[in-house]
């Protein structure tokens, strides 16, 4: 007879890894989803396709930094789907948490300003504005919240920064490198930005994971 | 790399949100250490060493030895 009583190996894997990725594949999901009816909709018309990739990078740049927002400032809570040991964790982090998720979050909301950018529904001027005024102020919220980092996220962080770079330099380099030779389209400037965001977040994945941190011990 | 960490702390009775306090450190850097995600700095090793009154080899085990010249 099987038993339906989970191990603590089995209870930790649904908690740390399970419920984690099916709330950001669920957030992810939703997000584009969200962002193409908005589009479909009609709210919002004019947009080429690099904005369209660029707003729902945006989008769930604001989306993952209001969920993690939420976790750090109701710890028990964010414990059930954040990758954290526990509760405890977040509160410890709460002050580099907090100050990460305003940077995400000004971040995310200038790339969706210069996504919606005439030809879309706002005026090329304040478009430039807000995004200019998110990428800046999001910065000093990152300085903020490295300043609240201890070693350990310090090199998280410097590691999926140089490993960002790397990945920007090969694909954007590629990308580049065969537009120049006219096999492909070359990216349009809202590309750029949107491939930094992108890449961002993938390289703090691939950091994330190969330090072991997702690992169950 | 292999560590001693935990066998230090615990012989000290410590948990690992104490020893994090005492070495101004969060206790998910003390866990990475522990669980061997995570080699501290030169810095954070030597106040290690310095907090259990050992000598950095005694927590941190290199198995590399020298190539012999002769």
């Amino acid at each position: 007879m099987m038993s339906d009583v989970k191990s603590p190996a089995q209870g930790k894997l649904v908690r740390k890894v399970v419920i984690p990725a099916l709330a950001g594949g669920a957030v992810g999901f939703g997000t584009a989803w969200g962002v193409g009816e908005l589009i479909d909709g009609g709210f919002v018309s004019g947009l080429t396709l690099s904005a369209e990739i660029a707003l729902v990078a945006g989008a769930l740049y604001l989306v993952m930094a209001l969920g993690v927002l939420i976790g750090a400032l109701r710890p028990g809570f964010g414990a059930r789907y954040l990758n954290v040991e526990d509760a405890d964790e977040l509160r410890e982090t709460r002050a580099m948490l907090v100050n990460s998720c305003i940077a995400m979050a000004l971040w995310g909301g200038g790339l969706v300003a210069l996504a919606l950018a005439a030809p879309g529904p706002l005026a090329a001027s304040a478009a430039l504005g807000a995004g200019l005024a998110g990428f800046a102020l999001g910065a000093v919220f990152a300085w903020r919240s490295w300043q609240a980092s201890d070693e350990l996220m310090t090199a998280v962080t410097r590691e999926a920064n140089s490993l960002t770079a790397l990945f920007a330099f090969a694909l954007l380099g590629g990308w580049g490198a065969l537009a120049h030779a006219g096999y492909l389209d070359a990216p349009a400037p809202l590309d750029l930005l949107t491939t930094f965001f992108a890449l961002g977040l993938v390289a703090t994945f691939v950091v994330v994971g190969r330090r072991g941190m997702m690992r169950l011990d | 790399m292999e560590n001693r960490l935990k066998q230090h702390r615990e012989a000290h009775g410590w948990s690992q949100g104490e020893l994090a306090r005492r070495l101004g450190v969060s206790r998910q850097t003390i866990n990475a250490v522990e669980t061997d995600k995570y080699d501290p700095s030169l810095p954070l090793a030597l106040r290690m060493a310095k907090l259990f009154a050992v000598a950095v080899p005694d927590l941190f085990i290199d198995h590399w030895e020298p190539a012999d010249d002769e």
